[in-house]
């Protein structure tokens, strides 16, 4: 049974490697600022920041070019779009735009544009599919060594 | 989707598997497709489970008695019943033979699973990857393709473990009848 544990605790050891390194790949795709953050810590090359268009201020100019303003919750931030035409832009929608702070100009450049993904959903989805069947292959293997266990105690290979 | 994709291929080898086991009658066979079944069961189970988490932020809903989500219902409820029939009949080779049918006659559900989305108008998006072509974007394809290899591996070896389990356990009972009985004979010779 110290073998089967043994493997098992490897498995587990391995699989929270896996999960802390996904993790750490993706943690800058997590992580966005908001417009008062931008504004106040000015931020240089490319941030990720998460507000939401507000009502009026869009103005499209042609195809990939756009201007607005992006709502905080105290702060709001001038922004100027150039890059491929956007599906998601639309006023009172929450977005994530990515690009540069502009300190001389005080406008965001921002350069794509993304909806904010549900990671409650994604990770909750995540856990319930792999999570019980971990533990039911788990449940499984346990069972399969107490079984042999069990034929070794029954004296199942003595000769009659 | 590649665990419900698991699942289908699960019940497709329940349903040969059990077609074998009426034309040839072996019983490891049939100890592999209880083993199928069940882990079709789950993987059934949480296909439906994170297909509802999925549907809550995309359509707005958990549950909708659409086409494809019925079929699949079914689909689940034809193994839940299969696995029940199984604990039901004391005659083992009864039990093989009825579960054996019900797999094979619950496989005309995999066609209705599989059309129903071109039968019907459902909420449920048309079929991505069909005859016609791929309709969806390289960026989820290439992922999608590796998880569902990488849940076909993982079911393959589940069904090992589990044919395993269930053979090791009626090995257990047989030798367990045997010893009972050797020591009712020696108490009878003694």
């Amino acid at each position: 049974m110290t073998n089967f544990y043994l493997r098992w605790g490897g498995v587990l050891i391995v699989a929270i490697v896996f999960i802390v390194l996904t993790y750490n790949h993706y943690r800058d795709n997590l992580a966005s600022l908001v417009p008062q953050q931008v504004k106040q810590e000015a931020p240089t090359g490319d941030v990720r920041v998460l507000g939401m268009v507000q009502g009026g201020t869009l103005e499209t100019r042609e195809a990939g070019e756009a201007t607005f303003t992006l709502l905080g919750k105290n702060a709001t931030l001038p922004v100027h779009y150039q890059g491929p035409p956007p599906d998601n832009l639309r006023e009172l929608k929450i977005l994530i735009l990515i690009g540069t702070w502009n300190a001389a100009t005080q406008v965001f450049e921002a350069r794509d544009i993304g909806i904010v993904p549900n990671y409650g959903f994604i990770a909750g989805a995540y856990l319930l599919g792999l999570l019980p069947l971990a533990l039911f292959l788990f449940a499984m293997a346990r069972r399969v060594n107490f079984l042999y266990e069990e034929i070794k105690a029954s004296k199942l290979y003595e000769e009659e | 989707m590649p665990l419900a994709h698991t699942s289908l291929i699960g019940y497709t080898v329940l349903a040969l598997g059990s077609l074998w086991y009426l034309w040839k009658r072996d019983p490891i066979v049939d100890n592999m497709c209880q083993a199928v079944a069940a882990l079709s069961a789950v993987f059934t189970a949480l296909a439906l489970g994170t297909g509802m988490i999925w549907g809550k932020p995309t359509w707005d809903t958990w549950w909708t008695w659409d086409a494809r989500l019925t079929s699949f219902t079914v689909l689940l409820l034809i193994l839940v019943g299969y696995l029940m029939l199984r604990t039901f009949v004391d005659d083992p080779e009864k039990e093989a033979r009825y579960g054996a049918i019900l797999a094979i006659v619950g496989f005309v559900d995999l066609p209705i699973i599989h059309f129903s989305v071109e039968w019907w108008r459902t909420l449920h998006q048309p079929q991505s990857i069909s005859m016609r072509g791929v309709s969806i974007s390289s960026g989820l394809l290439v992922p999608l393709v590796f998880m569902s290899i990488g849940m076909s591996l993982l079911f393959s070896y589940m069904l090992m473990v589990r044919t395993q389990l269930l053979y090791l356990d009626r090995l257990l009972h047989a030798k367990k009848g045997r010893l009972l009985s050797q020591f009712h004979l020696s108490k009878s010779d003694s």
